[in-house]
C-alpha cells in the first residue's frame, strides 16, 4: 500500500539554528503514527513543516509527498487548499484555537465553506451534524453556544470537529490532550480512536505522554534534537528500545526517587500542619456595580468542610482535577485567603489570627514552589534578588547572612553561587524550577507546598527534580505537601494522599494503597483514566494476539 | 549597533538638542526676542540671522529656543500630573479591584469625556488663558490616561505566580506593588509617558494657536505658529520652522520612549547587548 504521507530526509533550519535533520517518515492510510519527543526535540515544527507554516526566516528542504504530490514545492494558495481540507489540525490549547466571538457552529460551519464543500445555508446543518458526532448533541451543547461557555474537553471536541469537517485523509494532534484533565483526556482520545476507525483517517499524534503514544499508535517515532532517534511498530518498539535514549526516556517515566522518609513509621512523627474543617467561598465575579453595592452576590464553595494533617517530615500528595479547589486549598494554608469556616494550626498557630513578627515567624516555616516555571519568577530581578525575597521574613539576617544564605540555596538544588547574578531567562524550565525550590528553601522551612511543581517539565528533568525533592526532604526533614493531578507523580514522591473533588476530600489513605484499591468512584473513575504504559502495552499485546 | 540602540541613540540626540537650546535661552539667545526691530522684518536667513525675521524684526532662532522652553516646560509638568496622579489610581483600582476600581474608573471615563481642548476652554473660562491653565488642562487629560494603562498592565500581571511568591514571603499589598509590578510596567509608561509627552507639546501648541496658551510677550511654538498664520501668503518660513520644531521633536521623542523601553527589559537588553 502507498503511503499518504511521505516525508523524506527533510531538514529545517530557521535562521541558522538546524530544526530538523533528515527527517524521514510515512503515514499510511488509515494508521495513527505517534512522534514522541522531548521539549525542543522539534516534533511541533514537524507538523507546522507538513502544512508548511512555518515561522519567517525558515528553510525547508527535502521533500514531504501528499499522496504523490510534493508540498514543499506549492504556492500559498495551493497550500490553503490543502489545509483544513486533506490535512487539518487539532492544536493542544483548545481555548485560544477558538474564536471566542463566533458561535461553535459558525466556526465548524466556516471551514466548510472556505473549502467550498457546502453553501451557507446546508454548512449549518452539517455543522449540527459533526458537532453531534464528536459527542456535543444539540440539545445539550447548541451549536449557537459560545467557547467560553464550554468546559475544555468540550472545546476540544470543538476544535476536532472543525477538524473534520471537510473529511480530511490527515489529521495532525499536537499535544491534543495535554491541557485537560485526566478523566477528559480518556474521552477525547476514545473519541479520536474512533474517528480513525470510522472514518479510515490517519493520524500523527505528537505528544510527550509514552503511555498515551503507547496506546493510541500503531507505530511510533521517537525524536531527539531533530533527528529520528528510533522508530517502528509500537508493540516492538516498547519490548525492547535499542536506542540509549529511548532506554533513558522510558526509565525517565517510570523514575521513583528513593526516599528515607518512607522508612519512617508514620506513628512517630509530631503534626506540623493541622487543617480542621476548613471552609472557603469565593465571591462570585462578572457582576455589576450594583450587586456589588447592595451585596447581593453570589457565592462559590471552593473548599468544604476539609480535615487532614501533614506530620513533620511527611509528604502527603492532593490529587484532583482543575477547578476542584486544591489550589484554593494551598493558598489558604499559604496565608494568601481567609477561610470562611474552620481553622489551620501551623506548628500549633494559627496563621490567620496572627500579624506584625508572630505571622513572619510563622511564614517562614512555610513555603511555596508553583508550576510554571516560567511565570513564578519576575524576569526583571535577578536569580539572586528573587531567591532572597522570602528572607524578608528574617529581618534580623545581615547582607552577608542573606548572601550566604542564598549562595547555600543555589548549591543545595545543584546550581552554583554565581548562578545568582544571572537573570531567570537565561535557565532552562528545568533549572528555574530548582530556582524555585531554592527561594523555598532558603527561610529554612518546615514545609514546602508544591503546586504542580513538575508538570511542566519534561520527563527525563521530572525525574530529576523528583530526586532533588526526595534529596531534601531526607537532608532537612522537611514535610511537603504536593498538589498535582499526575497520579505517577504523587505515587512517586508521597507517603500519604488525598483525593479531592469538588471542594471535598473524597479518599484519604496510603498513596500506594489508594491508588492500587481505590474505594471512592471518583478515585477509581481517576485511577483508570491515567494512562498506565504497562496495562497499556499489556492490553495491546493481547489485542494483537486475538487478531493474529 | 541595534534596533533599539540606534532608536534609542537618535531619539536622545533630538530630544537632548531641544532640551539644550530650551536651557541656554534661559541665559543667552542670539537675540533679544521682547525688542521688536519692524525695520528689520522679514528677513530672510542671514550671519546675523540664522533663520531669519518675523514680522516684528524678532530673530526666528531665538524665537524657537525660548518658544522650546515653554513647550517642554508645558508638556513636562502635564505629564507630571497624570503620572503622579493617574498611575497611583489605575494600580490603586487593579490591586482592590471592586467598588473602588469602578468608581476609579467611572471618575475616568468622566474625565476622558472632555477634549482637551475643552477642558482648557472651561478652565480659560474660570481662570484666564495663560500657560499655567494650558499646563492644567493638559495634565488633567493625561490623568486617565496613564490610570487605564497602570491599570490594565497591573490587572495583566495580577495572577502572576512570581507576585504569589512574594506575598508568601511576607511582603504586603503595597511593596509587591511597588517592586514588582512597578518595574514590570514600567516600560508601557515610559512609552506612554514619550507619546503623552509629544501630545503634549502638540496639545500646548494647539492651545496657543487658539490664544488659551502662553501668552505675549512669552511665546511657544504654538504662539508662533498663531502669529505666522496672518502672514502665511508672503512669509510661509515663519509657519514653517516652528511647525518643524514640532515634527521634530514629537519624532525625537517617540525614538527615545521605544529605545529606553527595550534598553530597561532585561530579556531584551541581554539578547541585544
Amino acid at each position: 500500500m502507498s503511503p499518504l504521507l511521505e516525508l523524506d530526509r527533510v531538514n529545517l533550519s530557521i535562521g541558522s539554528v538546524p530544526i530538523l535533520t533528515d527527517l524521514s517518515l510515512t503515514i499510511r492510510t488509515g494508521e495513527v503514527l505517534g512522534l514522541v519527543g522531548e521539549s525542543g526535540s522539534g516534533k511541533s515544527l514537524t507538523a507546522l513543516s507538513i502544512l508548511r507554516l512555518l515561522p519567517h526566516g525558515s528553510r525547508l528542504s527535502g521533500a514531504i509527498r501528499l499522496e504523490g504530490r510534493d508540498l514543499v514545492g506549492l504556492s500559498e494558495a495551493q497550500m490553503c487548499a490543502i489545509r483544513g481540507n486533506a490535512i487539518s489540525m487539532v492544536f493542544q490549547e483548545p481555548m485560544t484555537a477558538l474564536n471566542p466571538v463566533k458561535t461553535i457552529g459558525a466556526q465548524v460551519a466556516e471551514s466548510l465553506v472556505v473549502h467550498g464543500k457546502e453553501d451557507r445555508a446546508n454548512s449549518a446543518r452539517e455543522a449540527g451534524r459533526l458537532l453531534e458526532r464528536v459527542g456535543l448533541s444539540g440539545d445539550r451543547v447548541s451549536p449557537q453556544r459560545y467557547p467560553h461557555e464550554l468546559s475544555g474537553g468540550q472545546r476540544q471536541r470543538v476544535v476536532i470537529a472543525m477538524a473534520m469537517a471537510c473529511r480530511p485523509r490527515l489529521i495532525i494532534a499536537d499535544e491534543p490532550t495535554t491541557a485537560l484533565d485526566v478523566t477528559i483526556q480518556a474521552q477525547i482520545l476514545d473519541l479520536l480512536k474512533e474517528i480513525v476507525r470510522e472514518d479510515r483517517l490517519s493520524l500523527l499524534l505528537i505528544s510527550h505522554d509514552l503511555a498515551v503514544v503507547a496506546d493510541m499508535a500503531d507505530r511510533v517515532m521517537i525524536l531527539k534534537d531533530g533527528r529520528e532517534v528510533e522508530s517502528g511498530p509500537t508493540t516492538a518498539l516498547f519490548r525492547g528500545f535499542r536506542a540509549p535514549y529511548s532506554r533513558a526516556l522510558m526509565a525517565a517515566s517510570a523514575h521513583v526517587p528513593d526516599r528515607l522518609a518512607t522508612r519512617v513509621q508514620p506513628q512517630t512523627r509530631n503534626t506540623l500542619l493541622e487543617v480542621n474543617r476548613l471552609v472557603v467561598d469565593y465571591k462570585l465575579s462578572g457582576q455589576g456595580l450594583m450587586a456589588q453595592l447592595t451585596g447581593r452576590q453570589g457565592r462559590l464553595r471552593a473548599v468544604s468542610d476539609v480535615s487532614f494533617t501533614v506530620g513533620a517530615g511527611e509528604s502527603v500528595g492532593l490529587v484532583g482535577e482543575s477547578g476542584c479547589g486544591k489550589s484554593t486549598l494551598a493558598r489558604t494554608i499559604l496565608g494568601l485567603q481567609s477561610p470562611n469556616g474552620g481553622h489551620i494550626r501551623l506548628d500549633g498557630e494559627d496563621p490567620h489570627g496572627l500579624t506584625g513578627q508572630a505571622l513572619r515567624d510563622l511564614r517562614r516555616k512555610v513555603q511555596v514552589v508553583f508550576q510554571d516555571p516560567y511565570g513564578s519568577f519576575d524576569p526583571r530581578q535577578t536569580v539572586a534578588r528573587a531567591i532572597a525575597e522570602p528572607l524578608y521574613l528574617l529581618p534580623e539576617l545581615s547582607g552577608t547572612e542573606k548572601r550566604l544564605r542564598v549562595s547555600e540555596a543555589l548549591v543545595s538544588v545543584g546550581l552554583t553561587p554565581k548562578d545568582g547574578g544571572k537573570y531567570p531567562h537565561e535557565f532552562s524550565g528545568g533549572q528555574r524550577q530548582r530556582i524555585a525550590i531554592a527561594r523555598a528553601l532558603v527561610t529554612r522551612p518546615r514545609l514546602i507546598v508544591a503546586d504542580e511543581p513538575v508538570s511542566a517539565l519534561d520527563v527525563s528533568i521530572r525525574a530529576q527534580i523528583l530526586d532533588l525533592f526526595a534529596r531534601l526532604q531526607d537532608q532537612y526533614g522537611l514535610s511537603y505537601l504536593f498538589i498535582s493531578h499526575d497520579l505517577s507523580v504523587v505515587r512517586a514522591i508521597t507517603d500519604t494522599v488525598l483525593v479531592m473533588n469538588a471542594g471535598e476530600i473524597v479518599e484519604r489513605g496510603a498513596t500506594g494503597a489508594v491508588f492500587d484499591a481505590p474505594q471512592h468512584p471518583y478515585t477509581r473513575l481517576l485511577v483508570a483514566s491515567a494512562p498506565k504504559l504497562d496495562a497499556v502495552l499489556a492490553a495491546r499485546a493481547t489485542r494483537e494476539q486475538v487478531n493474529a | 549597533m541595534t534596533r533599539a540602540h540606534t532608536s534609542f541613540v537618535i531619539g536622545a540626540v533630538i530630544s537632548g538638542l531641544v532640551a539644550l537650546s530650551a536651557a541656554v535661552s534661559l541665559v543667552w539667545t542670539p537675540h533679544a526676542i521682547d525688542t521688536l526691530n519692524v525695520a528689520a522684518k522679514l528677513q530672510g536667513p542671514s550671519a546675523a540671522h540664522l533663520l531669519g525675521t518675523d514680522q516684528y524684526g524678532r530673530d526666528l532662532l531665538s524665537m524657537l529656543m525660548v518658544g522650546a522652553r515653554t513647550s517642554i516646560a508645558v508638556a513636562l509638568v502635564a505629564v507630571g500630573i497624570g503620572l503622579g496622579v493617574g498611575l497611583p489610581l489605575g494600580l490603586l483600582a487593579a490591586r482592590r479591584g471592586g467598588i473602588l476600581d469602578e468608581a476609579v474608573m467611572r471618575f475616568n471615563d468622566l474625565v476622558f469625556a472632555f477634549p482637551a481642548l475643552l477642558s482648557a476652554v472651561l478652565i480659560t473660562a474660570l481662570m484666564g488663558p495663560g500657560a499655567f491653565n494650558a499646563i492644567l488642562a493638559i495634565g488633567i487629560f493625561n490623568i486617565p490616561v496613564f490610570a487605564r494603562v497602570a491599570r490594565g498592565a497591573a490587572l495583566a500581571l495580577s495572577s502572576r505566580e512570581y507576585l504569589m511568591a512574594a506575598r508568601v514571603a511576607g511582603k504586603g499589598e503595597g511593596r509587591v506593588t511597588l517592586e514588582h509590578i512597578l518595574p514590570n510596567i514600567a516600560s508601557l509608561l515610559i512609552v506612554q509617558a514619550s507619546i503623552q509627552f509629544s501630545l503634549g507639546i502638540l496639545a500646548e501648541a494647539g492651545l496657543s494657536y487658539v490664544g488659551l496658551g502662553a501668552q505675549p510677550p512669552l511665546t511657544s511654538w504654538g504662539r508662533m505658529l498663531n502669529e505666522a498664520q496672518t502672514m502665511m501668503a508672503f512669509a510661509p518660513q515663519l509657519a514653517l520652522y516652528p511647525g518643524l520644531a514640532i515634527i521634530i521633536t514629537v519624532i525625537g521623542l517617540n525614538l527615545l520612549g521605544d529605545g529606553l523601553r527595550d534598553l530597561t527589559d532585561p530579556r531584551l537588553r541581554r539578547r541585544t547587548a
